[in-house]
């Protein structure tokens, strides 16, 4: 291990090479930047992966099932499990959606689950993914890099090989295909995930799709070559986010769209991974109830626990959360990516009031979780192992059964008082190693 | 795999023009520089007019930096290699990673020299890694249309830039069979009517000097991209 | 009981050719508790292909596109139609009717107005009558005021509107009083423009008020297409590329047949 600490170097180098980037805007223009890999991996035992693919099997199993439920019977509504008003008044939930069924039943296809390490030796679910969910390309290509640079390491231990994602991806996406070729969609290369997009679309032979090359015609999709030729699309894996996806539908200004394809999804001629309507599921307010839906769907005990929240909508939890405020996070279930994360101890004692004050007047709109003291990794700065935040967003695969993937994005805060490790404010990443015994 | 857009035909062919206009104004900048060692000062507005740019420069020295490394100015070759970036970036899985990677490699050494003494002694990397992008992309782009659009494109820029830069009939004749042969190879559109015009000029062994502008505007027409 | 004659058309003039005209038209008006629809015909021109698909909503669609350039677009449907008005339609709540959606967001201009209203009274359906009585007496009607982008809570600060408004406002109050409540867009007796109303959930069905007229909706309205506000149900949607002025005329006329007169419609429209 201490060789491939010792090229770390080499390694960033070689990432550089391919392009391994994320997209920025800073003052309204457009900056690539490396994603910077730190050596050190994070190192997950056989059994403690047993027990994470258990978890995340029977988590999005679960997720999976409550999609269907709430586009369909609404079931765990009438059950009076999940209020109501949490789902049909989420920005997530979309109406243009009531009422139809994807293809095999599958809603959420690729599931990044991120997960914290606590100093306890637990895991907590810190959120749940379900729209499009980015990173599995970077450790892919860093342990293709790594391996290069450091043999030995590969040979000494049993790492279980996570180059097979592309394999996956490509396997889910062959399962839900309705008749046609597989279509990965960018934006553009101006997204902050466009390598991604373009290695993904490499490494499972699909097209890279933007909107102009596709075309709804006679409610089936298409894809169309320089000579004019149309092809039939069966899936596409569209990586832009619900609201864009159909200027005929969602927002009629979307560029990046096409035109009618919810008209060709709801008529079942082809599939959308993710499925569109997914945010009902990861809304942050939802999340306080995904262990009820494992057992409600599953009649299971939930094998992975949630941070613990509280939802200042029910009387009790806001009285907990407006008392002990200084000591919770509190997010804003709107924003994603890191953003409206607010620590109630960074807070001044104005400030402190103010937010109590808007969590009272809209309640709905926020959830408050305890800090949960999660173990550091070390990361190197110079020759210097120093200790940072990490966390790790595990990627789950529903297809014909639901996988896990052997490996997972670890990210890494840079800044050591920092808890936010999210990419784009600024975290490098590591590679994540499972143990095959 | 397996479809090629017309939005990615387009990237394919300038792809194949903007690496090919660094490389031979690359190469061609070098023997320029060799020169510039003992010339008077002023001297690079001769070679403005050889490369056939504008001539926006106040020095020999400042033409040197500017010319080679300067992202605002449109003749640079910093700014060509960034249009070769920009149009490569966009196809990763038609040309892999592998190959698009050269062009990575050579746009971070472009990137990397600004600023220093010895421009050729550090821009030599830049020719090994445009060789190596297109040896790399006869072995990886595995799509043949997609190589013989790239190659259109490298033709049509050489041939551009042959005739502007006056170089002599015999390489530009080699260039334009190359062109011709590629054409015939691919599915594009292209119009005839101007490859006729043009081979017509070849066999009658046109004065470049005088009838440049005629040629290129043919040449540029053969292939209708945007 | 009324037999209703009607035809929806819609022309949209182009200054210049537009092309990759796509189009979503929400123009076919349905079966439900209250209308029969006998017969129908409709016409899409020019057009490359047309499909009838079903929303999220229950509505049905006419989708399709017009790659060539072209000058015009055009699109009317006719037919008859057994109506009968003032009848809950029994069907299973959808939640969605009862929370807040974009056009009736809450706002102060609307609290105030819940303010006056005071405490709600009543069956869902005797206060939502209340309610429209209420808004009909303070909000009055004016044309050119508001637009199609406005929400319940703009129009309410701007003191007068249409048919959107007076919806829309209306909605937004019921639901703020527990009342299910939705948009609904469709045809009225004689010639103009479309309308638009409201049905409100009475706990067994749908039942459906016109609070710009201050009326029960009866047997001389004809429902087209429903939503949780006005953005759910847009009649005529559609994007194309080229730099075009757009006017768009619409033409919309329903009238009685008499028992005796032929169905088919030889009063000529």
């Amino acid at each position: 291990m201490r060789e491939l600490i010792d090229h770390t170097e080499g390694i960033n180098r070689l990432l550089a090479r391919y392009g391994v980037k994320f997209g920025l805007y800073k003052n309204g223009t457009f900056h690539e930047q490396l994603f910077p890999f730190d050596a050190i991996p994070r190192v997950i035992s056989h059994e403690q992966f047993l027990y994470l693919e258990k978890g995340l099997i029977q988590r999005v199993n679960a997720l999976n099932l409550f999609l269907e439920d709430i586009y369909g019977e609404k079931k765990i509504i009438k059950d009076g499990v999940v209020p109501e008003e949490f789902v049909f008044s989420s920005s997530g939930y979309l109406p243009e959606c009531e009422g139809m069924t994807p293809p095999k039943k599958i809603h959420s296809h690729i599931s990044g689950i991120d997960l914290v390490l606590g100093k306890d030796g637990e895991w907590y679910i810190l959120e749940d993914n379900l729209r499009i969910p980015s990173g599995a390309s970077y450790p892919m290509i860093a342990r293709e890099i790594c391996r290069q640079a450091s043999p030995e390491t590969f040979r000494n231990n049993p790492i279980v090989d996570n180059r097979n994602y592309a394999k996956m991806l490509k396997e889910v996406m062959a399962y839900v295909n309705t008749g046609g070729v597989p279509v990965i969609m960018t934006p553009g290369r101006y997204n902050a995930a466009y390598f991604e997009h373009s290695y993904l679309a490499e490494r499972t032979d699909s097209e890279l799709a933007m909107c102009t090359d596709l075309f709804v015609e006679d409610n089936y999709l298409y894809f169309r070559d320089y000579r004019g030729k149309k092809q039939q699309v069966g899936v596409i894996y569209r990586r832009i986010s619900d609201e864009y996806l159909d200027p005929m539908t969602f927002l009629p200004e979307s560029l990046i769209g096409v035109p009618g394809i919810m008209d060709v999804y709801r008529s079942g001629h082809v599939a959308i991974v993710n499925a569109p309507g997914n945010g009902v599921a990861d809304d942050k307010g939802l999340y306080y109830f995904v262990p009820k839906m494992v057992k409600y769907y599953l009649g299971e005990e939930p094998v992975l626990k949630n941070a613990p929240t509280y939802l200042p909508f029910y009387e009790e939890d806001r009285k907990y959360v407006l008392d002990n405020l200084e000591k919770l996070v509190v997010k804003d279930v709107a924003e994603a990516g890191g953003y409206g994360v607010i620590f109630g101890n960074e807070l001044s004692r104005e400030k402190l009031a103010e937010m109590k004050h808007l969590i009272e007047k809209e309640s709905r709109r926020f959830i408050a979780q305890e800090v949960i003291d999660f173990q550091d990794m070390n990361i190197m700065e110079g020759d210097e192992p120093v200790p940072r935040k990490a966390d790790l967003r595990a990627f789950v695969l529903s297809g014909e059964e639901t996988k896990v993937w052997a490996s997972g994005l670890t990210r890494f805060s840079r800044n050591p008082d920092s808890f936010v490790v999210n990419s784009s404010q600024g975290g490098g990443f590591k590679d994540t190693w499972v143990l095959s015994r | 795999m397996g479809i090629i857009s017309l939005e990615k035909l387009d990237h394919l062919y300038w792809l194949g023009r903007y690496t090919e206009r660094v490389y031979t104004t690359l190469r061609n900048f070098f023997k320029i520089y060799d020169c510039l060692i003992e010339s008077p000062e002023g001297a690079y507005r001769d070679y403005c007019e050889r490369l056939n740019i504008p001539d926006i420069y106040t020095s020999n020295k400042q033409f040197v930096s500017s010319y080679l490394f300067e992202k605002e100015n449109p003749d640079s070759l910093i700014s060509n290699m960034n249009r070769a970036y920009d149009n490569a970036i966009v196809l990763r899985e038609e040309i892999s990673s592998t190959v698009l990677s050269y062009i990575q490699l050579a746009l971070d050494t472009i990137e990397a020299g600004a600023g220093t003494t010895a421009p050729v002694f550090d821009l030599q990397p830049v020719l090994d890694y445009l060789l190596a992008f297109w040896g790399c992309a006869d072995d990886y782009v595995e799509m043949e249309d997609c190589r013989n659009i790239m190659k259109c494109g490298k033709y049509v820029e050489r041939l551009d830039l042959y005739i502007r830069l006056n170089y002599n009939m015999k390489d530009i004749e080699k260039e334009f069979n190359k062109l011709v042969h590629r054409i015939q190879k691919t599915h594009m559109c292209y119009n005839m009517e101007y490859l006729d015009r043009l081979t017509e000029m070849m066999n009658r062994r046109a004065d470049w000097k005088t009838e440049y502008q005629e040629a290129l505007c043919y040449l540029g027409g053969i292939i209708e991209v945007r | 009981m009324n037999r209703l004659k009607f035809v929806y058309r819609m022309t949209l003039s182009f200054s210049k050719p537009v092309w990759e005209h796509y189009f979503a038209l929400r123009c076919l008006p349905q079966d439900t508790g209250n209308q029969k629809i006998l017969t129908l015909s409709s016409s899409v021109t020019p057009t490359d292909c047309l499909d009838e698909v079903r929303d999220g909503f229950g509505n049905k669609k006419y989708v399709g596109h017009c790659r060539e350039p072209h000058e015009t677009f055009g699109y009317e449907v006719r037919g008859t139609a057994e109506v009968t008005g003032m009848r809950q339609m029994e069907e299973p709540l959808h939640p969605m009717y009862r929370y807040p959606s974009d056009y009736t967001r809450w706002g102060t201009e609307l609290e105030q107005l819940s303010m006056q209203l005071g405490e709600r009274e009543g069956t869902n359906l005797a206060e939502a009558v209340r309610v429209m009585g209420f808004l009909y007496e303070h909000f009055p009607y004016a044309p050119g005021v508001t637009d199609i982008h406005t929400t319940a809570e703009e129009a309410l600060c701007i003191g007068k509107g249409v048919c959107q408004d007076y919806a829309h406002i209306m909605i937004a109050l019921l639901r703020h009083r527990g009342i299910p409540a939705r948009y609904v867009n469709g045809m009225m007796i004689g010639e103009g423009a479309t309308h638009a109303w409201v049905e409100i959930y009475t706990g067994e069905g749908w039942y459906a008020l016109d609070p710009t007229n201050n009326l029960h909706v009866d047997d001389y309205y004809i429902k087209l297409a429903h939503g949780r506000d006005y953005k759910d149900c847009v009649l005529d949607k559609g994007r194309f590329l080229g730099d075009a002025v757009q006017r768009q005329e619409v033409f919309v006329h329903v009238e009685r047949i008499e028992k005796d007169s032929d169905e088919r419609g030889n009063n000529l429209l």
